[in-house]
């Protein structure tokens, strides 16, 4: 295991409330436009707000329930390994993982009326299925992080680069609407009815989302080697786990900012940007801020935040593969987008949430952080930069 | 291409609860006993505490007390610093009866009728919180669900994950609960819980153990097995996965086979190889044998479904581990979907009694 190696990104691909493609993503993050949330066409979704925003063009019959979250990620994956210029041919000469994160797998099957009643299959089979469509003999992972899912996919995929056991991962998360996953929501009181609005001060809740993230990673040393210029690196991926309550988060905040203490490494100061987990949970919200406060110092009210839920809603255990994936947009841009606007800031939120315009990130500090927190107290925080830029 | 490479772990305390007994080869030897109804073997109130423990789903109790006898086995994952404690929640099949009450509570009653006590779980991983909770397991919490095989790729996940600096001692929990009758039904149930650690730092410390653990993951697309072209290319890379796990040996190593295979062309691959490896020249014939009899966790059930759990392999780790001083173990486990793992098990000297290594 070379701790130090250098890990890169080659390849981005998303599917998002807003359409299929990472350039679809961008142009909405740089529009910014208020996205108000669908509700699914499941007539047995008995619950007071079955909102959720929906990945468009996939209707219920061009693609079985059973099936979707395993769609998203697999046309989010086409479009990464495209983009990192690798095909099928290219790929069955290398050592190739594919390690995906979900909240929720594929639930559809397994709830009434959405597939074959009376059977059962597994639910997290999302790499599964990504590995057998694309035909690797490679290394297959499943994981169940909740909404960190796919922050803990991107660290295992890290790993499995530095230790040089795979030449390429394909990695992110993805999720899909499920009824149980929002009736739940709905019992714990947990809904925005009017949108997802994160660091607004009468913000409800959150909205869910469907969507996937998935990035190409391998070390900068094959990139090169293959001819491939990644303009990102995954400087690093950092897990911690609150084990306290099963779905507040740990009231000191002490967990998140370890995190994001070992994702920044000793150079605070080279975070120009922040995706932040950001769900528009009361709590959440504030506790966020503060520990971005703790992490960054007095810079913390300067470094702009694109709050990527505001745009998108919650996509679950996709959202930290998302929030990686815009965390490369800004990074290959140079620009932050302005976040969608707020109506008043809860000033309990000290954070900077420019909306005026794009903005450049924070003077001499080219690294974004994105963070994620899942329900079990799961969190993970990742430091993506321009290759060539400062470091740790 | 040879999997996931994981680094060598110590085990230093195994925990099962099965309804069975609570011994891997209680499970083992029991197996083709009928299967008690999911909660008539096992008594939170007994096994955990008078409180705090009801509304707690059964798969999640079960890791707990699992998680207990791990400790009183000797484990000690408070011999490192809370925040350096990594937690491994393994499971295919989970929660998959609540998910299919709280379906029904929704489609029914309305989401209001759901109980708050439970809701959380949606969220599969919230299985292992009381557990990192109970143990202070502050480091992370990694939930491997890949159908069948979750147990087992834990193993090398967290090999990983210490190689990589993310904690200095593991706790992998592997938990499951029956299929709901109206999903098919069927499944297992009970939970497998060691506690791991680098052999340098236990032998540092004075701990026992029980054996150590080498696995690799790996997965075979099954369309790619219909074909010559396919099949050989799975044979040579289990062939390297089964060297680098065994490495070259003599005529007088001898290695107990434990196999948690389907009917799958997979698993066909898998023990056509696994065969090859060992009985090839310079190899010693190998004891191969069903790690439990039909109706067993992880036995005679079908791919996909029941057979999705995870704990046939880690009862198998368990036993071997666990299992009187004798040769080195392979435990092999394999899917119909494509997953495939292999754990290398050598047992300590003496690990009938007590071992200070």
């Amino acid at each position: 295991m070379n701790r130090e190696a250098e890990v890169v990104v080659t390849g981005i691909g998303a599917v998002t409330c807003h359409g299929a493609g990472a350039g679809t993503l961008w142009r909405a993050m740089t529009a910014a436009g208020v996205r108000l949330p669908d509700r699914p066409a499941d007539p047995l979704a008995r619950m007071e707000l079955p909102l959720i925003n929906l990945v468009p063009d996939l209707c219920p019959g061009a693609v079985p329930a059973a099936g979707r979250a395993s769609r998203f990620a697999s046309l989010a994956a086409a479009e990464a390994l495209s983009d990192a210029g690798l095909d099928a041919a290219s790929l069955s000469t290398l050592r190739t993982a594919v390690v995906l994160g979900s909240c929720m797998g594929e639930p559809g099957g397994n709830e009434r009326g959405r597939g074959t009643d009376g059977g059962w299959a597994p639910p997290f089979r999302l790499a599964t299925a990504l590995a057998a469509e694309l035909g690797l003999f490679a290394t297959v992972h499943d994981l169940g992080n909740a909404c960190a899912a796919g922050g803990y996919a991107l660290g295992v995929a890290a790993d499995l680069v530095r230790a040089g056991e795979a030449d390429v991962v394909i990695a992110g998360g993805s999720d899909a609407y499920s009824r149980v996953a929002l009736g739940c929501f709905n019992r714990l009181g947990a809904v925005d009815p009017e949108r997802c609005r994160p660091f607004e001060r009468d913000r409800a809740g959150t909205v869910f989302a469907e969507g996937a993230g998935i990035l190409v990673v391998e070390s900068a040393a094959h990139a090169r080697a293959r001819g491939a210029l990644p303009a990102v690196r995954l400087d690093a991926v950092a897990w911690s786990c609150d084990a306290d309550h099963p779905t507040a988060p740990g009231a000191d905040g002490e967990q998140i900012v370890r995190a994001m203490r070992e994702a920044v490494g000793g150079a605070p100061d080279t975070v120009g940007c922040v995706v932040p987990h950001g769900t528009g949970t009361r709590l959440n919200d504030v506790l966020e801020s503060r520990a971005l406060h703790r992490v960054l110092g007095p810079r913390a009210a300067r470094v702009p935040l694109f709050s990527l839920k505001a745009l998108l809603g919650h996509s679950g255990g996709a959202s930290a593969a998302l929030g990686a994936v815009a965390a490369a947009l800004i990074l290959r841009h140079g620009e932050i987008p302005p976040n969608v606007p707020l109506k008043e800031q809860d000033p309990e939120c000290a954070v900077l949430l420019p909306q005026d315009g794009p903005v450049p990130p924070a003077a001499g500090a080219g690294r974004v952080l994105v963070n994620a927190y899942g329900f079990g107290g799961n969190n993970a925080s990742l430091v993506l930069a321009r290759t060539g830029g400062e470091s740790r | 291409m040879s999997g996931v490479s994981a680094a060598e772990l110590a085990v230093t305390g195994v925990g099962v609860v099965s309804p069975w007994g609570d011994s891997a080869e209680a499970a083992v030897v029991a197996g083709g006993s009928a299967m008690p109804g999911a909660g008539e073997w096992f008594s939170h109130r007994e096994r955990l505490g008078r409180r705090g423990y009801k509304y707690l789903p059964a798969a999640a109790q079960y890791a707990l007390a699992a998680a207990r006898g791990a400790v009183a086995d000797g484990g000690r994952p408070d011999a490192v610093p809370a925040e350096r404690r990594g937690l491994l929640l393994a499971t295919g099949t989970g929660l998959a009866a609540l998910f299919e009450a709280m379906d029904a509570t929704v489609t029914e009653e309305g989401a209001a009728a759901l109980s708050p006590a439970t809701a959380p779980y949606f969220a599969v991983n919230v299985l292992g919180n009381r557990l990192a909770a109970e143990f202070g397991l502050k480091g992370f919490s990694l939930t491997v669900a890949t159908a069948g095989t979750a147990a087992v790729d834990a193993l090398s996940a967290g090999a990983l994950a210490l190689a990589a600096g993310r904690c200095d001692s593991l706790v992998l929990a592997a938990t499951e609960e029956p299929l709901p009758p109206g999903r098919g039904g069927g499944g297992q149930q009970g939970s497998v819980v060691f506690t791991l650690e680098p052999p340098a730092a236990a032998r540092s410390r004075g701990a026992r153990v029980h054996g150590t653990v080498r696995a690799r993951s790996l997965f075979l697309p099954p369309g790619a097995l219909r074909d010559f072209e396919g099949r050989s290319r799975a044979a040579g890379l289990l062939a390297g996965a089964l060297t680098d796990l065994l490495g070259e040996r003599t005529r007088d190593d001898s290695v107990d086979v434990h196999l948690d295979l389907d009917g799958s062309t997979v698993s066909e691959a898998v023990a056509l190889a696994v065969a090859g490896a060992t009985t090839g020249a310079g190899r010693t014939a190998l004891g191969s044998h069903p790690t439990a009899p039909a109706g067993a966790p992880g036995t005679g059930l079908p791919a996909g479904a029941a057979g999705a759990g995870c704990l046939g392999g880690a009862l198998a780790v368990a036993h071997a581990v666990t299992a009187p001083h004798g040769p080195e173990r392979l435990v092999v486990c394999a899917s119909g979907a494509g997953h495939v793992a292999l754990v290398r098990v050598v047992p300590s000297p003496s690990s009938t009694g007590a071992v200070a290594c």
